[in-house]
Formats: structure tokens, sequence, C-alpha cells
């Protein structure tokens, strides 16, 4: 497959220049001097708040597209309305690790962050929130929406054993565990701001 | 976590429209659909209003078939594939804030499988054809282009 990529040839790059040109069209005549209009902004991704029903709809969606095997379903987030963002190369750090692409999706008061590399695919949301009091809502909505338990109430033994020898105290406080995703719930507070974010990743179930 | 993740988002979301799919990737769908046969179906394309250039090509692009479409701001190259049948490239020279966009369409359009091999090329598979569908950003000597590769690929015969 890589030697598939090697496919442009020195003769495909020297003919791009002739493209490029039979499609450029000729130059527009310079504008007419204007003077500055000061414009209302736009509204923009994170302008407000977000409430924890907008919030709880953005975890179902991350649910709802991450898969095991580093499949994520980009259409859901389309359907839904997201528009991306970003899209940047996160290099690796380890020798076996190949790198990630993370790429940025926003939608209203929500920006979604897919976080895809090789053999793993998490989805992040991400908001403002008007106080630390909306993490702890949020995740009575997600135990109520049955998107998940406290790693405590969980009764998946399988998941609950393996994270307890591979995650840190702290972590597993802030974790949740669903039937096909554990969560990761992280609020926080910069700037006088507050922020939650919930990391959406999908268990690998045993072959 | 920090209000600083936010913003690289805020700055490019203004100029995303993914609610309509951009030319490069119809045209990437029109490839899938033209070389799945093994050929090379030119009526895909034509029938699509792109032209093909009809000027002589010389050493190794002689064997090669070059279609234009100004409106998809966009060519298509016709080529072929060292493993058997036609590989489809489709060039694209517009502005480098729509390549997100572009990018973020194919793995949504396609919606099998990405897999991300480097900073600059993603892999996607398009289901229920055995093709691959490779986009690469390209630095050329006089601007950025990407570079969508349909080619011939079925992991299933690989395996055996």
């Amino acid at each position: 497959m890589k030697a598939q990529l090697i496919l442009t040839s020195a003769a495909l790059l020297t003919l791009a220049p002739a493209v490029v040109a039979a499609q450029t069209a000729p130059a527009a005549p310079a504008p007419a001097p204007t003077t500055a209009v000061t414009t209302a902004r736009a509204p923009q991704v994170g302008d407000n708040p977000a409430d924890v029903p907008e919030f709880l709809g953005a975890i179902d969606l991350c649910r709802k597209a991450t898969h095991q095997g580093a499949v994520f379903e980009y259409r859901i987030l389309r359907d839904a309305g997201y528009k991306i963002g970003t899209r940047n190369w996160d290099p690796a750090t380890k020798k076996e690790d190949r790198g990630h692409l993370t790429m940025g999706f926003g939608k209203g008061n929500i920006a979604i962050f897919v976080r895809h590399g090789a053999v793993l695919a998490s989805c992040r949301v991400i908001a403002h929130v008007t106080s630390p009091a909306v993490s702890d809502q949020v995740r009575s909505a997600m135990i109520s929406q049955k998107f998940a338990q406290t790693f405590e109430n969980s009764t998946d033994k399988r998941v609950k054993d393996a994270m307890s020898k591979t995650f840190p105290a702290d972590l597993i406080a802030r974790t949740m565990i669903g039937p096909e995703h554990y969560y990761e719930v992280m609020p926080s507070n910069r700037n006088g701001r507050e922020l939650l974010a919930v990391t959406v990743y999908a268990i690998v179930k045993p072959a | 976590m920090s209000a600083l993740i936010l913003a690289p988002l805020l700055a490019g979301y203004a100029v995303a429209d993914t609610a309509t799919l951009t030319g490069p990737v119809l045209a990437a769908d029109q490839c899938v659909q033209a070389i799945t046969g093994g050929g090379f179906d030119e009526k895909v394309f034509i029938s699509d209003g792109w032209k093909l250039d009809t000027k002589p090509k010389e050493g190794a692009l002689k064997d090669t078939k070059l279609y234009f479409k100004p409106s998809a701001n966009a060519a298509v190259l016709a080529d072929r594939s060292k493993n058997g049948g036609m590989k489809c490239t489709v060039m694209y020279f517009g502005p480098e804030t729509n390549y997100p966009v572009i990018e973020y369409q194919l793995a949504a359009h396609f919606n099998d499988r990405l897999f991300p091999l480097d900073a600059n090329t993603i892999g996607y598979r398009a289901p229920g054809h055995k093709v691959a569908v490779f986009s690469t950003r390209r630095q050329l000597s006089n601007g950025p282009m990407l570079e969508i590769l349909v080619v011939p690929h079925s992991p299933e015969e690989t395996k055996k």
C-alpha cells in the first residue's frame, strides 16, 4: 500500500504547473478604494456557555461515531451539522506509535475534537459552562440516560480490572463506564472560565 | 484543555462549509466509480462536464488521460496502476484553507475506514469497492496542491 503512494512521478509534478496555468483566471482589476466599515462579528463556536442538553447531545454523537479498531464515523458529525475548523498532526511520541490526526469540529457552543490514530480513535466534547456544578449535572444525566455508570457502580468487571491495573487513581475517579464506551469527565477552570471536557473512547472487546 | 484548545477551532470555523460536497470530493467519488470495473470508465467524467485534454503528451505521460473541469478547480489524471487496472488522481489547486473541509468530507463520504499515515497523508477505504483512497498535501514550486489518489486495492485478497 505504501508503494502505491509513491505514485506521483516527476512527470505528474511537472504537469501540475501547466494545469494550474490552464485553470487560472486572468487577474481581476484592482478593486476601488473603500472605507473601512465596522460590521458585527458572526456568532462563533464557544461564544456562550453550553447547557446540559447541548453537551449531552454532543456526547451522544461521539459515542455513536466512535468504534473500536480506530473506526470513527465522521458522517455522524457531518449529518448533525458539525463543521470542521482545524486539522492537525500530532507526531509520534514513541517509536511504535505512528502519530495521530486531530480534527476539530464546531457547532453552537460545542467543540468536538476527534483524535484519530492507527489503532485508536477518541472523541472529546469541550465547551464553556456556567459553573463547576454543570460537570455533576452532566455526569448525572449520563447515568440517567444510560450512557454510563460511575466506575464504582459499573458491573463490567473485566473493564474495571483492566483499568485498575493501568489507570492512576485520579483518572479512575474521572472515568465512567458504559456498555460500549468509557468516558473521561474533566472539568477545569482557566482564567476564570469554567470548561468541561468529556472524552469518549471505545472499549476494546476481546476477539 | 484550556481556551487555547478552542482558539484554533474558532479561527477556522468561519471558512468551513461542509453541507455540500466540494468538487474534489465529487471527483474522487467519480474516480471510484470509473476504475471499479478494472478499466477507466470515461463516461463518468464526460457526462459530468469534465473535458478531456487533447494536447499530445510525451514521456511518462504519453498513455495518460487528463481531464479538466474549471468549476471543480481541479484536474483528473487517469493512469495505469502498477498492480494492474487503472488509477485515478484528482489534483486540487484551490486554497489550503479548503483542505481540512475536503479531507473531512472524504472521511464522511467514504465513511468506512480512515487511516492517518503521516502529517500529510490520510487513507480512506470506500465501502463496497475494491479501491483505496489517499489524500496527500503537497507543496509544489508554484504553490500547494491536494492530491487525491484512487487505486485498486483489495485487502482481503492481499491477505491470502
